[in-house]
């Protein structure tokens, strides 16, 4: 027997009561002529669990996983086909709005999150990680705390939340790709993304303006996704390869610096190791590995949420949630056939608040300058960096209060230096560079942080325990950030 | 100390992999080791008025780019 949070009990066959709800009028069987249909997402993971009980070896699965189903019996065999034959969820009455999913452990359910259903299919997702997608090789800096809406809860304080990144599925269409990687990225970093029919109409506006005879397959290019996300209220910043600039004066060209805007690993980083997703263009489906090589290559757009780290502590390769295909998915920066991140992402698209100016590139040459300096006078060597774009309440409760740092040691600043953090001129935002050394034992050691602007492209201050010494700028029309020794005491 | 196995997670975590980053790669070769009490402020100040004049410059070729 088949519940759902609103409608109670599936053996309700009264087409009045059907009617009645307002959810159930859209996709009603008159305009459907069906009770009920098949679901796409859900008989595709069905289809892919059924070809990897009957055929484990030829599925890119974990080995220890592959042997599990492969010393299995017949019997047992038999005993899944028959669950996956008479899930549920493979034929799904036309009433049913929200599909609540739960795990179940002896007489513990686990609740793990919900998915929409719209008249076109699976609409928004909002589902745990999967199980093994845990720390410490798995990061979400984008997961955020849900409640479902209220409108489809059936009993008043049976709160629920899903700790997740929201989740769209289309049907595989690359067309609309960019349009709902945005979405994606703005249900992200908003509690008021705009609405599924809102971005549609917005996309069509966009794309139908001028007159521009455009082909029904193409999606949006990356200017239109900039300005949708410019039009939320949001700035842009955004990585990807170019030949080279020509004077719109003389008509010279010449060459950019090609590491400031190139979309590899690092540069997409900051901003997921921030809280911040980033709309990743793909050059050509075929390399990524969760599409089916029978599929036709085409260019699309993913979200990166997240971030994986390997077994020898180095990030490794993006979680991204795929609207065509499937949520938390990995894409490493090598994959199987050696092919490189560089070589998969053709561009990034970031959408961060419209203060920060100062793209991640700019400010890591700002890093990278000071530490030169520093590294000239002995110190700072072998340093592990790690970069944050905070807003300045965040950075100054790392740098001016007593806060543990996750992973370090001992990160005690002197009070006279916390002091001066805490009344410091830092701007709305800033890129915060934490430093550290890898010590011998089970946690690093603090080495200092270096402060970046994201307004002008100025050092905002630094604190380096090593030389004892930290700078700070005492407010905003300083003209020279002040420079301090650590006391004795 | 961490056993994985698909679908099932079982670790000891190290708190040294809770946070990672990069390693710095830098300007090594200019290394002259000298005591770092021997610069004053006046050249740290110098310090950052080069980093800072270097970072305007970034700045701006990011921003020409972005426009291009």
């Amino acid at each position: 027997m088949l519940k759902t949070d609103y409608f109670g009990e599936e053996e309700v066959t009264c087409a009045c009561v059907r009617k009645k709800c307002v959810y159930s009028r859209e996709w009603d069987y008159e305009y459907n002529e069906y009770h009920s249909r098949t679901l796409f997402g859900f008989d595709a993971a069905l289809h892919i669990l059924k070809g990897i009980v009957e055929n484990p070896e030829e599925k890119n699965i974990p080995d220890d996983l592959k042997q599990n189903i492969e010393s299995m019996g017949g019997p047992e065999r038999e005993v899944i086909r028959g669950i996956i034959e008479h899930f549920p969820l493979k034929q799904i009455s036309n009433n049913i709005s929200r599909v609540s999913l739960y795990t179940k452990k002896g007489s513990e359910s686990n609740y793990i999150g919900f998915v929409d259903i719209s008249p076109f299919g699976i609409s928004e997702v909002y589902i745990r990680p999967p199980l093994w997608m845990k720390p410490p090789l798995y990061y979400f800096p984008c997961e955020r705390t849900f409640f479902p809406d209220t409108a489809l809860r059936l009993k008043e304080n049976s709160a629920e939340m899903v700790e997740c990144v929201p989740f769209i599925k289309v049907q595989s269409e690359v067309a609309v790709c960019a349009q709902y990687a945005v979405r994606m990225a703005l249900m992200i970093l908003s509690q008021r993304p705009p609405t599924v029919p809102e971005i549609v109409f917005e996309a069509n506006k966009t794309a139908l303006k001028g007159g521009l005879d455009r082909h029904q397959e193409d999606g949006w290019y990356s200017d239109e996704i900039k300005q949708a996300i410019e039009d939320k209220g949001y700035g842009v910043h955004e990585l990807g390869y170019s030949e080279f600039i020509r004077c719109e004066k003389c008509g010279e060209e010449f060459s950019p610096n090609p590491r400031l805007k190139t979309p590899n690993l690092e540069n997409i980083y900051a901003y997921v190791e921030s809280g911040i997703p980033v709309i990743l263009g793909i050059k050509d489906t075929k390399y990524l590995p969760w599409w089916s090589d029978e599929s036709e290559g085409e260019a699309h757009a993913i979200v990166a949420i997240g971030h994986t780290i390997s077994d020898d502590n180095r990030i490794d390769g993006l979680i991204v949630h795929d609207e065509s295909t499937y949520p938390y998915q990995v894409l490493y920066d090598v994959l199987d056939n050696g092919i490189t991140i560089e070589d998969v992402i053709d561009s990034a698209i970031i959408p961060v608040p419209r203060e920060v100016v100062v793209e991640y590139s700019v400010a890591k040459g700002i890093f990278n300058e000071t530490m030169g300096h520093l590294q000239e006078i002995g110190i700072l060597h072998d340093i592990i960096y790690r970069p944050l774009l905070v807003d300045a309440h965040h950075a100054k409760r790392m740098l001016g209060e007593d806060v543990k740092r996750a992973g370090i040691m001992d990160c005690t600043i002197p009070m006279e230096v916390r002091d001066h953090f805490l009344s410091a001129y830092l701007g709305r935002y800033v890129w915060l560079f934490e430093m550290r050394y890898n010590g011998s034992d089970d946690r690093y050691e603090y080495a200092g942080d270096i402060l970046v602007g994201t307004k002008d492209p100025v050092l905002m201050g630094m604190n380096i325990p090593e030389a004892r010494f930290y700078a700070y700028c005492e407010d905003e029309s300083a003209e020279e950030l002040t420079f301090n020794d650590y006391s004795d005491d | 100390m961490i056993d994985i196995k698909y679908g099932e997670v079982r670790m000891k975590m190290s708190e040294k992999t809770k946070m990672v980053g990069f390693k710095y790669e830098g300007h090594a070769s200019r290394i002259q080791r000298m005591e770092s009490s021997r610069l004053g402020r006046v050249e740290f100040q110098k310090i950052v008025s080069d980093v800072n004049k270097k970072g305007r410059k970034i700045f701006q070729e990011s921003r020409l780019m972005s426009l291009k």
